[in-house]
């Protein structure tokens, strides 16, 4: 009896020895808690030091932690501690279909109700920034701004006969799969993509689209993807035609449909596996190794978005990636409001700019106005954000299931397991489209 | 000598064809087998430059421990968690609900062995049942039972299911062991004047040893190398099994160099290969033991 | 003894035994399986305090039969299940009636390293393999080829069915084996000496001796089968475009996927229909076993 005793309290002294000394012990400063998923990127990473830093003098007593997950395990970490009420205090979030199946659940603070003008001047056209707006409010506010567009190894290009296109006059995609061959012979793909997520696929095709519209406005995807027009017409058949040319013409990798974009994509574009990658501009600037990107050296450059044929109009995705919110349950709020409202204000701007990360408060500073620096990759950013010649194209939609089945439609179409038309029609379906063809 | 005395001889002419044909199936086999651990094993020595060298050889041209080094240090910077951390987490999860779910289980093996009561073979139709049934299944429940306990993302997370899902393998292989003692020896210590719970204790369970070592290999296997679970429950890095933090950097946040990604799955790999060739015939015969009880 | 005291005995000393044991199945399995049909009524996402807010009904059952990746990971667990419960176990016969019969000097040599692969981790045995079959790993450079065997829509799942084959085929082959060491030599004499060649002997000796043997395996792969999610999640997790998904992975896709729909409503509603879909086939297994017997 003894033994068993004995074995039995031993047993649950050391489960309980380690299960206690995870719990946090209750401290007596103030700590706040920030998250988001830009981890790699120093930049951002910097600026935040240094906010934090700032507000920590103006607040003794209050201390901020502040963790950097990446973007496949951010998902991970938010979900599990937004349901069981652990979020921290403030955290970003994916905008556009990622927010909007967060809103519902009531964890986030609708920032609209609570900035005061001054605020909403600073963010400019940020405010009306489509990814972070579910039901006509505001959840998250912009940090960063960033233009999308793909990045290439300037001496690989050449290499393979093409010379470099000025800024605002795209290849077609017909010249992108004329490079497949001349790489080859490197041993280089063309592009490389990850279409495991959501930004090697939807995104250029939002550009695609974009480009044969009419005009900025109305934006077509968003028509498309609240039912009140027909998925089944040219401006969205031709996108999809110009993917399954591009993978049936090998122009990236057949693995390519089966690898995610973050880490493996990235890491071989790293290792000058391929000549393009698509990719965002703020963690570029922060996350390329210095000897591709440095003033004596700049061996990288720009590249639209190919065109889908000679008809369209060049176009730029542009859009906010960090986007903040305040855990609505939350215990210091204000604290935390202040704190975001810091980094929209022209101060925080200049902290951005120093760290080589374009601000989103276009309101509080004119990012046109701020004079080059040493890194040739953000300086690059700067002159696309500020200055586009060509037609600006959002990227970021809150309507996740219409998004869902445009993902994975465009893979379907690529791999050919259906056609074009089964999955026009399907979408038809989804969005609910309910009028003539 | 067992071999030679069971199988089947190669005394007449015939059998030459067959004596072939085995050889070359079995070395088939072997191979089969064997490479790829140590392709990965080999390509773990290798130093940075031969590392990306298109050669399928097995020798590497110049070995390093480089790659073990790098692959430590990787965990530790990028993951928040080192080998170390992961193991003895591994250890915890296993140790602690193998010895519970051993303990439940002799004791509703003593039940069951012991008494005659109504509804006996109905229960333990029921726990063996539990058996088949997909543990994915009770996953979303289970996420929501944590949380609501406020347990999640702590090693009881992982521990309850990990006993709940292995007691019925451990109540069969018990049971069926209680079983075996012989009456005379229960009937003995009846007369002598035991109650039940010295029974247990002094008498079944000193004679049990063997059973209860395989029932501690099974159960190992079981949990030990246990995904899914681990992934969904255990969020915190630093309380995380080696198979989620092993996912985590061959399959995570950076394009990992090839050595380290061999290196990470060669250190989860040696333990157990170790503790293997250690205690093969435990685990060989703790296998068929648990089948054939089944 | 009185009434109260045989009651005693009879009925509340055992289930005092069996009751930790039954708690714990009660808790871990019983229980979240019948709350995993009530929660595939409700629509929920895992970020709500309340989960049980949207009641839907039916709903989440319609949206998954409507979905194409249902019914492709449907095809893909059938071909998964059925490849182990038959391919499996007629490779590990195989085997195990080679070595036995081939009066190998190393035989328990050979079953270990056969054997071996069963003991490490689902998750490293799949990142050593994802490498070596990856664009440009080991089987490409073998083959001079450049194939995306783990990207291609229809051999990815096979590729996952080769190497889960690959590493549980030594676990059958030792209790095969173990049941092999039991025949009837005498017979097996006979036979020879009645001129029997290789064929006769193996089919009408050997395999009706091990049927029960084989049907253990059989069944051991199929739960076994079931329950894989580890090795398909890391070798193609699910495969290009879902192509590669079974029933589990699917239904991680749902509920805990950070780049998924966060269903956790639909997540449920395939747990349930794993569920019934491991009874069926229990169903069937069993019966066609009783029929054995008798």
């Amino acid at each position: 009896m003894k033994k068993v005793l004995i074995w039995v309290l031993s047993v649950s002294l050391l489960m309980s020895f380690f299960l206690f000394s995870y719990e946090a012990g209750a401290k007596e400063q103030i700590v706040l808690r920030i998250t988001d998923w830009q981890a790699g990127v120093d930049n951002i990473l910097n600026s935040y030091k240094e906010f934090i830093r700032i507000f920590e003098e103006k607040h003794p007593g209050v201390k901020i932690k502040y963790t950097q997950y990446s973007y496949t395990t951010y998902g991970e970490f938010l979900k599990p501690a937004i349901a069981a009420g652990t979020a921290p205090d403030m955290f970003a979030v994916y905008p556009g279909a990622e927010l909007a199946k967060l809103v519902p659940s009531g964890a986030l603070v609708p920032l609209s109700d609570i900035m005061d003008d001054q605020w909403k001047n600073w963010l400019g056209k940020a405010y009306y920034f489509n990814g972070a707006r579910v039901n006509g409010k505001l959840w998250v506010a912009p940090q960063d701004a960033q233009t999308e567009c793909i990045w290439i190894y300037k001496d690989m290009l050449e290499a393979c006969g093409m010379k470099v296109p000025p800024v605002g006059q795209p290849v077609t995609v017909d010249d992108l799969i004329k490079l497949v061959e001349p790489a080859k012979q490197h041993g280089w793909d063309v592009i490389l993509a990850g279409f495991k997520d959501y930004y090697s696929s939807c995104d250029a095709y939002y550009n695609m689209v974009h480009q044969l519209q009419k005009s900025d406005t109305p934006d077509m995807i968003m028509k498309a993807f609240n039912g009140e027009v027909s998925w089944q017409q040219d401006i969205f058949r031709l996108p999809m035609e110009a993917f399954k040319k591009m993978h049936k013409a090998h122009v990236w990798r057949e693995d390519a449909i089966n690898m995610d974009y973050q880490v493996q994509a990235w890491g071989k574009w790293l290792n000058r596996e391929g000549i393009d990658i698509w990719c965002n501009c703020d963690w570029f600037a922060g996350s390329c190794p210095y000897e591709y990107n440095n003033p004596d050296n700049p061996d990288i450059g720009t590249f639209m978005y190919p065109l889908v044929n000679k008809n369209a109009t060049p176009a730029y995705n542009w859009g906010f990636g960090t986007d903040l919110g305040i855990y609505s349950r939350g215990k210091h709020q204000d604290l935390c409001k202040e704190f975001i409202r810091f980094t929209n204000s022209p101060e925080g701007a200049k902290i951005f700019i120093k760290n080589y990360v374009n601000p989103a408060a276009s309101g509080a500073v004119d990012i046109s106005t701020i004079p080059k620096t040493d890194n040739p990759i953000f300086n690059e950013c700067i002159k696309l954000f500020s200055s586009v010649k060509g037609r600006r194209s959002e990227y970021f939609y809150t309507q996740a299931d219409q998004q869902d089945a445009l993902f994975a439609g465009i893979i379907d179409v690529m791999l050919g397991q259906r056609t074009i038309d089964e999955v026009l029609a399907h979408l038809d379906e989804v969005c609910g489209y309910k009028g003539k063809k | 000598m067992k071999s030679k005395t069971l199988s089947y001889g190669i005394r007449k002419q015939r059998d030459f064809g067959f004596y072939i044909f085995s050889r070359i199936v079995i070395v088939i086999t072997i191979v089969v087998i064997l490479f790829p651990i140590l392709y990965i094993f080999s390509v773990s020595l290798r130093t940075k430059d031969t590392l990306y060298k298109s050669k399928f050889y097995l020798i590497p041209e110049a070995i390093t421990y480089q790659n073990y080094v790098d692959a430590f240090n990787y965990a530790k910077a990028h993951l928040d968690v080192s080998f170390f951390e992961m193991f003895r987490n591994s250890i915890i999860c296993t140790g602690v609900s193998i010895t519970i779910a051993i303990i439940l289980s002799a004791f509703a093996s003593f039940g069951f062995s012991n008494f005659r009561f109504r509804g006996k073979e109905l229960i333990y139709t029921l726990i063996i049942a539990t058996f088949a049934v997909p543990v994915q299944a009770s996953l979303i429940p289970l996420f929501f039972i944590n949380r609501d306990l406020g347990i999640l993302n702590t090693y009881l997370a992982v521990i309850l299911p990990y006993i709940g899902f292995t007691i019925p393998i451990a109540t069969l292989i018990l049971r069926s062991f209680f079983e075996q003692i012989p009456v005379e020896i229960k009937e003995a210590a009846r007369v002598d004047g035991v109650s039940n719970f010295q029974m247990f204790l002094k008498i079944i369970l000193p004679l049990s040893k063997p059973a209860i070592a395989t029932c501690g290999i099974l159960l190992f296997l079981e949990t030990w190398n246990e995904f899914l679970f681990a992934l969904i429950f255990l969020q915190n890095p630093k309380i995380q099994t080696f198979p989620v933090a092993l996912a985590k950097i061959a399959g995570g946040k950076y394009l990992v160099p090839l050595g380290i990604y061999t290196a990470s799955i060669m250190i989860t790999v040696i333990p157990i290969l170790i503790i293997f060739l250690i205690f093969q015939k435990w685990f060989i015969s703790g296998v068929t033991l648990g089948a054939i009880k089944g | 003894m009185n009434r109260f005291q045989k009651f005693h005995q009879s009925v509340v000393v055992p289930y005092l035994w069996l009751m930790p044991a039954l708690i714990f199945l009660l808790v871990i399995v019983f229980l979240p399986v019948a709350v995993s049909l009530i929660l595939s009524f409700y629509r929920f996402t895992g970020y709500e305090l309340n989960i049980f807010n949207k009641f839907v009904g039916i709903y989440n059952f319609k949206f998954l039969f409507h979905q194409r990746y249902f019914w492709i990971s449907l095809r893909n667990t059938f071909y998964f299940v059925g490849s182990m419960t038959f391919i499996q176990t007629t490779i590990s016969l195989f085997l195990a009636i080679i070595i036995f019969f081939g009066n190998f000097k190393y035989s328990s040599l050979i079953r270990m390293l056969i054997f071996f692969p069963g003991v490490l981790a689902p998750v490293s045995v799949s990142l050593a393999w994802r490498k070596i079959l990856e664009q440009d790993g080991l089987i490409n450079q073998i083959l001079h080829t450049s194939y995306p065997w783990l990207s291609n829509v229809n051999l990815a799942i096979w590729c996952v069915i080769f190497v889960n084959i690959w590493q549980w085929v030594g676990y059958n082959l030792v209790i095969f084996y173990a049941g092999l060491e039991g025949i009837n030599k005498e017979l097996l004499e006979a036979a020879d000496i009645d001129g029997a060649n290789w064929t006769q002997k193996i089919f009408k000796i050997v395999i009706p001796f091990l049927r029960p043997t084989i049907f253990l395996n059989a069944l051991l792969n199929l739960i076994g089968s079931f329950r894989a999610f580890d090795i398909v999640y890391v070798l193609t997790g699910g495969g290009p475009a879902h192509n590669s998904e079974v029933f589990t992975t699917l239904m991680y896709y749902y509920s805990f996927a950070p780049n998924g729909p966060s269903k956790m409503g639909v997540g449920a509603a395939l747990a349930f229909v794993m569920f019934l879909a491991i009874i069926a086939f229990g169903i069937v297994r069993i019966k066609l076993l009783k029929e054995q017997k008798v």
